[in-house]
């Protein structure tokens, strides 16, 4: 097992909905973890960023897993038209080690990212 | 195609590194920076690389110094007087140094007199001593549109269509792609 790992189902949810996970980690020192929403556009123009909600873990021991909940944002959805992708990355960072894992997330209506071709 | 999926897409092109022209690289180019006294300018058309070399070099000075960077965009006349007391541990790179009204300028470079070193990028010489001139080719496009989308897809837009800016003439390949996937 990697550090840090997050285990998610599933990876899509619809705005407004609740997301469960699980943070798995195997480090030198029991961990203090940030898990956070957070988006990023992709395409012609600048990219932009930004911060959702986020929820903390304290580990006991220095390898160990625990679940977390996080209330998906109704805005930005995950988005993709020729100009512009909004991506919702899932995030997790150990303030102790500085290990940080990350993976893709969808919000969008019924878990699905809108399409605009 | 979605932008995300698009090879010409901003974030693609900000990771592009500088092309140094034949017989120049980093380290002849800082040691020409000491013999200038750390005060020289970056000098260049929009689209040439001004930035992206700045970013090069930043990363060998931020070694020694404690970095400031001022990017000035067009309409911009005011400098932020934002910048600490500078002393010789601080190097400021000032980008868009065409942006600064000349009082802006002077008070900059006053304000820089005990600094490290002061770089700045401009598109005409004369603000302070020429580093280095930076210039494109359409060779230089198609080595960086290769190295974006190897086999790339649509016509290859022409340099001199985009007055010579790279960065524009790869936007435009971009919009290309984006209508050729559909």
């Amino acid at each position: 097992m990697t550090a840090l790992q997050i285990r998610l189902a599933p990876a899509s949810i619809a705005a407004g909905g609740r997301l469960d996970g699980r943070i798995l980690w195997s480090l030198a020192r029991a961990p203090e973890i940030t898990v956070r929403l957070t988006w990023q556009t992709r395409g012609k123009g600048t990219t932009d960023e930004g911060d959702g909600p986020s929820t903390e873990i304290r580990g006991t021991a220095a390898a160990g897993d625990a679940s977390f909940a996080l209330t998906a944002p109704t805005t930005p959805p995950s988005f993709s038209g020729r100009l512009i992708s909004v991506i919702w990355y899932l995030t997790a960072t150990d303030r102790v080690s500085g290990e940080t894992a990350g993976i893709e997330v969808v919000i969008g209506p019924n878990g699905r990212e809108i399409r605009l071709s | 195609m979605r932008a995300r999926d698009n090879p010409f897409r901003s974030e693609r092109l900000d990771r592009l590194a500088f092309r140094y022209p034949p017989g120049l690289d980093r380290p002849s180019l800082l040691r020409r920076l000491a013999e200038l006294g750390h005060r020289a300018a970056i000098v260049g058309p929009e689209g040439s690389g001004k930035t992206t070399l700045s970013r090069d070099l930043e990363q060998a000075l931020g070694g020694d110094y404690r970095i400031w960077r001022v990017t000035r965009h067009r309409g911009e006349r005011r400098l932020a007087r934002a910048l600490p007391r500078l002393g010789s541990a601080d190097y400021v790179i000032l980008d868009g140094a065409d942006q600064l009204g000349w009082a802006e300028f002077r008070w900059l470079r006053r304000r820089a007199r005990r600094a490290g070193g002061l770089l700045v990028l401009s598109h005409r010489p004369g603000l302070l001593p020429t580093l280095i001139v930076t210039t494109t080719s359409q060779a230089l496009l198609d080595t960086l549109a290769a190295e974006l989308a190897p086999g790339d897809i649509g016509e290859p837009s022409a340099l001199e269509q985009h007055r010579g800016n790279i960065r524009e003439a790869l936007r435009a390949r971009y919009d290309r792609c984006a209508e050729a996937a559909g």
